[in-house]
């Protein structure tokens, strides 16, 4: 009947033995009792431990590099700080929960587009990052922001917002028209430099960029 | 392959019962017209009920304090997953799986990821696998400790509970830096995963399971001895293994009854393959069998991220451009992986078009609460909620 060890701190995963007599009962009884002290041990030793809640409006959490908010746009330093969104809706297409809304118009002189309205309703997002993988121009990053709270229905992220003083379509049409030049001429060497050794197969020459291309003749 | 083909034999020699059992939901619910005759009465647990696990509704007739029939009704958190999967492409199927079992969503989500790239012939890199073999396990771990933390809150316990979720919170710390999300996670995608592991993700995960295996030897001091939790565990809710097999239950419910079926080993996918580890079993089949099947899982779960974590390869986590579209070949496929409560498998029909023509998800709880009906039969109320709370279901992944 003492074949149990109901009271050891190891745990051995046998089965308890039912006590026979009166005897037995009594042992039983006197043993479980002490099982209960030594649940109330290890209570009491977390009790006098190190508390581990963090004391959430005084602590502020750290968020992970990966953590995923609702989306926004990346700003490019090559293109004086602004996003790179050319409205091609790729990102409202492929949305599961058709939570993008992106309006777009073309620049002054120009067939380049560029977004005019981004908006997103974060309620219904289900953060699946398929917005982030189509976009051919890498221009969406997740936010950071954990405590973001609506106050209605309605409420709805505006991309575009923190871009409002969008500088002068000119200067930007020149901008893009410069980054465009330079992939194009980096895309060339690239080629050029496969096409060089291509006399010998080298199969690790498979760098070129992949990604569709036709921003640079948008329209 | 001799040791799977050994446990398939072992499942295959049991005896099985010669049909199907029927399954029991609607048969109760009709009588509740009028009041039975013979002096039983009518009793709603649920599904609002503080240890119905989400919203599951079970409509017992006792007789006294003696369950005479049970149904469960089920169906309250229907969401139509499986339609949604038709009205768009593959990819935009991609983060509802791991809505469905929302304790299991790593698995859930690498799952149908691996049901499509075995469908439609997509390479995934070494990395990626190895990694996703990690980050399943480790979702599992947090599974069970969920499991073991609300099991624990049933039977009257709260201190578990507490711990028990203060060391999943280390898992999700864990998973929130390689993959972005606590619960539902959308890390994986065709091909490999959404971005690789910050680089000191193999020091804390290391630093975890050291302090897990301590805190293993904390709950077994708090609760495995405890003459309570013995009293209301050992010999309750005994699922022979007819039942089981009958009803397609898998998982440790089955394994805590002596059938040593797990995915893992029978049909091998991702690294299994690879890793050393065991497939705990029990015979007993009852609630405290299920309680050391899970707890023995947790420690075969940290010797394979242990192993993972020695043997991850250097290397991208898949192509350069996430694939969005995947290229369907016509035809009937299924992949079946081990969630924390058995066998999940994704049944995928494609024809041409981007968009899948069905997608059928076979989710294990399902089949482990259809046999609540018959396992109920004869228990007292107050096992009822120590039985259903031992067979460890999630409601969303039932009624999807």
């Amino acid at each position: 009947m003492s074949q149990d060890s109901t009271n050891s701190a190891v745990p051995v995963p046998g089965r308890s033995v039912r006590p026979t007599g009166f005897g037995g009962a009594v042992r039983f009884m006197v043993r479980s009792m002490l099982t209960l002290f030594v649940g109330l041990k290890v209570t009491l030793k977390k009790l006098m431990g190190r508390k581990v809640t963090e004391q959430y409006p005084h602590e502020k959490p750290v968020m992970s590099g990966a953590f995923r908010s609702a989306i926004a746009l990346v700003s490019f330093d090559d293109l004086n700080g602004t996003h790179d969104c050319i409205a091609c809706d790729a990102c409202e297409l492929i949305c599961p929960s058709y939570c993008i809304t992106v309006r777009g118009d073309r620049l002054p002189d120009s067939k380049k587009k560029r977004a005019t309205e981004f908006l997103v309703d974060f309620s219904t997002c289900s953060l699946c990052g398929l917005c982030l993988a189509v976009c051919p121009t890498e221009t969406l990053k997740y936010s950071s922001g954990y405590d973001d709270a609506g106050y209605n229905r309605g409420w709805i992220h505006n991309l575009l917002e923190p871009y409002a003083d969008d500088p002068e379509a000119p200067e930007l049409l020149a901008l893009l028209t410069a980054r465009d030049e330079a992939k194009r001429a980096a895309r060339k060497a690239a080629r050029a430099a496969k096409e060089a050794p291509a006399a010998k197969p080298a199969p690790e020459a498979e760098t070129t960029p992949a990604n569709p291309a036709p921003e640079g003749s948008d329209g | 392959m001799s040791t799977e083909s050994a446990t398939l034999k072992a499942y295959a020699a049991h005896p099985r019962t010669p049909e199907y059992a029927p399954l029991r939901f609607g048969t109760l619910t009709p009588a509740l017209e009028q009041a039975p005759e013979d002096g039983t009465y009518y009793l709603n647990m649920g599904p609002q009920h503080p240890s119905m696990h989400g919203v599951l509704r079970l409509l017992l007739r006792l007789d006294g304090e003696k369950v005479v029939e049970c149904e469960p009704v089920i169906g309250y958190s229907h969401r139509a997953h499986e339609k949604m999967a038709e009205r768009g492409i593959f990819a935009q199927f991609l983060p509802n799986p791991s809505r469905m079992d929302y304790l299991g969503g790593m698995i859930y989500n690498v799952g149908y990821c691996q049901a499509v790239e075995r469908a439609f012939s997509i390479e995934v890199p070494e990395r990626a696998v190895v990694l996703r073999t990690l980050c399943c396990e480790l979702n599992r771990i947090s599974s069970h400790l969920l499991w073991f933390g609300t099991f624990l809150l049933d039977l009257g316990a709260f201190t578990p509970f507490l711990l028990a979720f203060q060391d999943r919170e280390k898992i999700l710390d864990i998973l929130d830096s390689a993959s972005g999300s606590r619960l539902t996670y959308c890390y994986a995608n065709f091909g490999g995963l959404a971005l690789d592991v910050p680089e000191d993700f193999a020091e804390r995960t290391r630093q975890y399971i050291k302090e897990q295996r301590a805190a293993f030897h904390t709950y077994h001091e708090l609760v495995t001895g405890n003459v309570i939790f013995r009293q209301r565990c050992e010999g309750v809710g005994i699922i022979t293994q007819d039942t089981i097999l009958s009803y397609g239950m898998t998982g440790p419910n089955a394994r805590a009854s002596g059938i040593a079926y797990d995915v893992r080993k029978a049909e091998p996918y991702g690294f299994y393959p690879e890793v050393e580890f065991d497939v705990p079993t029990r015979d007993e089949g009852d609630c405290l069998a299920r309680y050391f099947v899970r707890f023995e899982e947790m420690e075969q779960s940290l010797r394979i991220v242990e192993q993972c974590l020695d043997r991850l390869p250097e290397g991208p986590v898949g192509p350069k451009k996430p694939l969005v579209r995947v290229k369907p070949k016509p035809g009937e496929y299924y992949h079946c992986v081990e969630s924390p409560r058995g066998q999940f498998g994704m049944f995928i029909v494609a024809d041409k078009d981007p968009e899948p023509w069905r997608i059928k998800a076979r989710t294990p709880s399902f089949s482990n609460l259809s046999a609540m009906a018959e396992m109920l039969e004869g228990t007292m109320v107050a096992d009822t909620i120590a039985i259903l709370g031992s067979i460890d279901i999630v409601m969303p992944e039932i009624d999807r």
